[in-house]
């Protein structure tokens, strides 16, 4: 038991915040900084969501592992501390509440989904789209047979198999984070489809990842003679391939951004953009949607900073559209966080704890 | 209190000046600058109005401080007006361009359009690239195009109200007439216009005097008609069948769209009569007329006479350079205590504690007038929070005042009025070229968060920037005093109880605006540069507070690493902004960045010049 306990005190040294802290503060300017040339969405995979920064062939540490590496030691201080008294409860309460801040940071790490829903004004709809994540979707008319996800396809080399089953192997050729479609320029008889024609051509990806555009170009074998070749997906293109297996049966494949469904349909009924008087600048932008779960339908009322709570998932007026025809789109962001509650509880916490820390030290200075 | 009661007397009697009644027969423009006018976004007084114009093309000091008189006189006397030297052109190779002369720089407005003559399809060229790909020049050029732009269509804005036409060409001297009134005799003239075109042809030789004067006139109409459809600035006008509602037309606005009312009607005869009443010189028809239009506006839902003419009022008073001047003075008056005697008595002390707490009163009514103005809580915009930073550390200042033994020492005292004041410059130098009353972008259009979220952060801001200039104060007086060692630990214990303010502030404020960004964009966090702005902030107080504690720092190196927290919030607060990437778009700032790192460096400097000074402190373990 001393073993542990001392295994703990070493653990909750203040020196180890003591060294880590300067160098997470360098990670935080860092990923900073790099959003201006790379982007959000790039600097938080590279610094904040990392657990190792390559500089060059060297590594350092992430702020990943300089967050686990706080959260612990302080888990392991919180445990080891002196006895709760009422002259460091300051301090007692206020690091209570970084640890759930810091839970409530991982949870969300791990398990939130988010992605937008867009309605044009009558229309319903459950289906949300993910931000970020691309997908190459591969499926029967019953079944998702695989789902290859950007991810993988970009760090996959050329001629490395994406997808490999008895009855179709999937080769990557080539693929880009942020493409555009030009005409081919070697036209071969291997390519079908519209890559026959056509081809991927990178571009410079945009600094916010949801103005990409990825495709890929891929091999396919397995199939009947006349199907086997290269084909090419890119997200714009929403119809999907449709193919045959051997034994007959169809397949259709198709790269698009992640989906996902609401266990309930959302139907906007009117949207509204209030601008300041003799401005165009909005003012205020709010959707009245009606949400039909089985047989119940509720009324809401969403706005910006009025965002919408029901079962579960809540859902945020983002932003809005208005099409050609003067039909009015509304664009929700869809957040299903099982830890929203936690920064809430840890700011009410840190907020009281520093105020009696605060108190506390005015009082010896006044002595 | 009284000390409040003397600055709240002294503004009242500042203001009557600016609200005094008109007297008879006395006929001047500024009598209507607190007329309504809908301009960016929201009814304000047309002195607002025009003393933004004035700033925008950065406009001589005399014409800005009579703004009312020069802009409504463009519009009563356009010909006076476009040759009024007022728009500064200061980029040589705009001068160049335009072939204005190069030893000069202010211009008018004929000048100007005579430069841009031939430069349309570069103007054209220019306005369809992005801000970013354009030089300095080129950015210059477009600023001024768009304020001669604008320019024109405030000096056609009363042109239907003018008498320029003549009434009656029988006449020798016939009396000029207005196009409104033409308009009711407009159709006759035409039909009879008709008639002789049809008897006589076109040609004017076999017009009589009197038919060229008609035709003449016919014809002066439709050109003021046709230029006057683009004049569209000067929404005075309020439109629609009920006083809810309205939206806001140019008098121009009203003819073009056919957009009258009743009430619109009636606001136009009152613009038309006041007009005539000045080029009459009548003093009666003035008064009267002006209290008739501003009966008619208070009919107009959204229409407050008293918050107009507080702001009004607060145009007037150079509140700014008012402050900055009176904390200069106590800062003055502070360090002269130092070494004389008399301004350290009783009476002196007295002295300047008066002065302090009048420029933290002023300071307090200009941040009430912009609450009571704007009808929403003071900081929502970078001007309203440095001005509102600059005023939590004066009044920190005057509060500690209060408290036995947590009084600031006459030096902090210095320091503090001393950056106070920087802040207030430097808060009028990024409002300079216009209007510093904005309408907020529809994410920050919430009471709640700006009371909470933003006070508090701003309140965090102010702390931190008062533990940085703690630090220096205490580091200046190891380096410069000898003898200050005896009070040394009271002031270490100081500057940490500072600290754990500026933590519980700054952290409580960072974490509530997790709580508004999990609000509006359904995340707590999203490592937006704004939000690891201020989390650098915390990082970096907790950090320093932690070491403290387990004694891994020793007191000395506590104070010179919290040294650079200013320039940390600095960063924070406008360095991220310069990025221009992230949701906090509402927030970034063109034209700091020079000056940014210039004051980093002079923080970075002074700190390596203090820490010199003291070195033999380095290693002390207490």
């Amino acid at each position: 038991m001393k073993r542990y306990a001392k295994i703990l005190e070493v653990i909750g040294s203040p020196k180890i915040m003591f060294w880590v802290l300067p160098w997470y503060m360098i990670v935080v300017v860092w990923g900073t900084i790099a959003q201006k040339y790379v982007g959000l969405y790039q600097a938080q995979n590279i610094f904040f969501d990392s657990f190792v920064i390559w500089l060059g062939f060297v590594p350092l540490p992430g702020g990943l592992t300089c967050l686990i590496i706080l959260g612990v030691s302080l888990l392991a201080k919180f445990l080891t501390r002196n006895p709760f008294n009422p002259k460091n409860a300051g301090g007692y309460v206020s690091h209570l509440a970084v640890l759930i801040l810091l839970a409530g940071g991982a949870a969300t790490f791990l398990y939130t989904e988010e992605g937008s829903l867009t309605l044009v004004e009558g229309e319903s709809g459950h289906l949300v789209t993910s931000f970020h994540e691309r997908v190459l979707f591969i499926r029967t008319e019953n079944a998702v047979i695989a789902k290859i996800s950007r991810e993988d396809i970009e760090t996959a080399a050329k001629n490395d198999y994406l997808y490999r089953s008895t009855d179709l192997q999937i080769r990557k050729i080539e693929s880009c984070v942020n493409c555009t479609v030009t005409e081919r320029a070697e036209p071969r008889e291997i390519y079908k489809k519209m890559a026959a024609a056509a081809e991927l051509k990178p571009i410079k990806p945009e600094l916010e990842d949801e103005a990409n555009f990825s495709g890929v170009t891929v091999n396919i074998s397995g199939l009947s003679e006349d199907q086997n070749g290269g084909y090419l997906f890119f997200e714009l293109i929403a119809k999907p391939l449709e193919l045959e297996l051997e034994n007959g049966e169809p397949i259709r494949i198709n790269y698009q951004r992640e989906k996902w469904s609401l266990p309930f349909d959302v139907t906007l009924s009117d949207f509204q953009k209030t601008d300041y008087p003799g401005l165009s600048k909005a003012k205020e932008y709010a959707s009245h949607v009606s949400i039909i779960d089985g047989d119940q339908s509720r009324d809401a009322y969403i706005s910006m900073n009025n965002p919408l709570r029901y079962r579960g998932y809540t859902i945020f007026q983002s932003s809005y559209a208005v099409l050609e025809n003067g039909d009015e789109v509304s664009v929700f962001t869809v957040v299903k966080n099982p830890a929203w509650i936690f920064p809430y509880l840890a700011t009410s916490l840190l907020a009281l704890g520093l105020i009696m820390s605060l108190l506390t030290r005015m009082r010896r200075i006044k002595r | 209190m009284r000390y409040f009661i003397l600055i709240c007397m002294l503004f009242i009697c500042m203001c009557a000046g600016v609200l005094r009644p008109v007297q008879a027969a006395e006929i001047s423009l500024k009598d209507i600058q607190s007329m309504p006018i809908l301009y960016n976004g929201r009814l304000q007084p047309i002195k607002s109005f025009a003393t933004d114009y004035l700033s925008m093309i950065d406009a001589p000091y005399v014409y800005k401080t009579n703004a009312t008189d020069t802009v409504m006189g463009m519009m009563i006397d356009p010909e006076k007006g476009l040759s009024l030297p007022i728009y500064r052109v200061k980029d040589q190779a705009v001068k160049t361009i335009l072939s204005l002369r190069t030893d000069n720089d202010y211009f008018s407005l004929l000048d100007i359009l005579d430069g841009f003559a031939d430069k349309q399809e570069l103007v054209s060229k220019l306005s369809e690239m992005n801000e970013s790909e354009l030089t300095r020049s080129e950015k210059h050029l477009l600023d001024v195009y768009y304020a001669t732009l604008m320019g024109v269509d405030i000096s056609r804005s009363l042109t239907l109200f003018l008498p320029l036409l003549p009434k009656n060409s029988e006449q020798e001297n016939p009396e000029l007439i207005s196009f409104l009134e033409a308009q009711k005799t407009r159709a006759e003239l035409q039909a009879e216009l008709q008639g002789v075109l049809s008897e006589k042809g076109t040609n004017l030789e076999d017009f009589t005097e009197d038919e060229v004067t008609n035709a003449a006139s016919a014809m002066i109409q439709d050109q003021m008609s046709f230029y006057g459809q683009t004049s569209r600035i000067f929404k005075v006008i309020p439109t629609g069948w009920d006083t809810q509602g309205l939206s806001w037309l140019s008098p121009w606005g009203v003819v073009s769209e056919d957009a009258g009312s009743p009430l619109s009607a009636r606001i136009m005869d009152h613009w038309q009569n006041l007009v005539n009443a000045y080029f009459r010189q009548d003093g009666t028809l003035w008064n009267t007329t002006r209290s008739d239009l501003l009966l008619s506006y208070n009919e107009v839902d959204g229409v407050s006479q008293s918050r107009l003419q507080i702001e009004s009022a607060y145009n007037f008073v150079p509140f700014n350079a008012l402050i900055s001047l009176i904390y200069l003075v106590a800062a003055v008056l502070i360090s002269i205590s130092f070494r004389f005697e008399v301004v350290a008595t009783p009476l002196g002390k007295k002295l300047i504690k008066g002065v302090l707490v009048s420029g933290v009163s002023i300071h307090f009514v200009m941040i009430l007038i912009r609450c009571l103005i704007m009808e929403r809580p003071p900081i929502g915009t970078i001007y309203e929070s440095i001005i509102a930073v600059s005023f939590c550390l004066a009044l920190f200042m005057v509060l500690s005042d209060w408290v036995k033994r947590l009084s600031f020492d006459k030096g902090m005292k210095v320091a503090v009025l001393l950056f106070s004041t920087f802040l207030i410059l430097l808060a009028s130098l990024i409002g300079q070229n216009g209007s510093t009353l904005m309408v907020l972008d529809a994410v920050l259009n919430t009471h709640f968060w700006l009371a909470t979220h933003v006070v508090v952060i701003t309140l965090g801001y102010a702390a931190s920037v008062l533990c940085g200039l703690y630090a220096f104060v205490l580091l200046g007086k190891l380096a410069f005093l000898k003898d200050h060692v005896v009070k040394l630990d009271q002031e270490y214990k100081y500057l940490y109880a500072l600290s754990i303010l500026a933590l519980m502030l700054t952290t409580t404020g960072t974490l509530l605006g997790g709580v508004w960004a999990d609000q509006s964009w359904g995340r707590f966090w999203g490592w937006d540069p704004k939000e690891n702005g201020a989390l650098l902030i915390v990082l970096w107080l907790s950090w320093l507070v932690h070491a403290r504690i387990t004694k891994l720092i020793s007191n000395y190196m506590y104070a010179v690493l919290m040294t650079p927290i200013i320039s940390i919030v600095a960063l924070a607060w406008f360095g991220v902004n310069l990025l221009s990437v992230g949701l906090h778009s509402y927030g970034f700032t063109q034209g700091l960045a020079s000056l940014l790192f210039g004051f980093i460096l002079i923080q970075i400097l002074a700190s390596c010049i203090l820490v010199w000074q003291t070195r033999s402190y380095i290693g002390n373990e207490t």
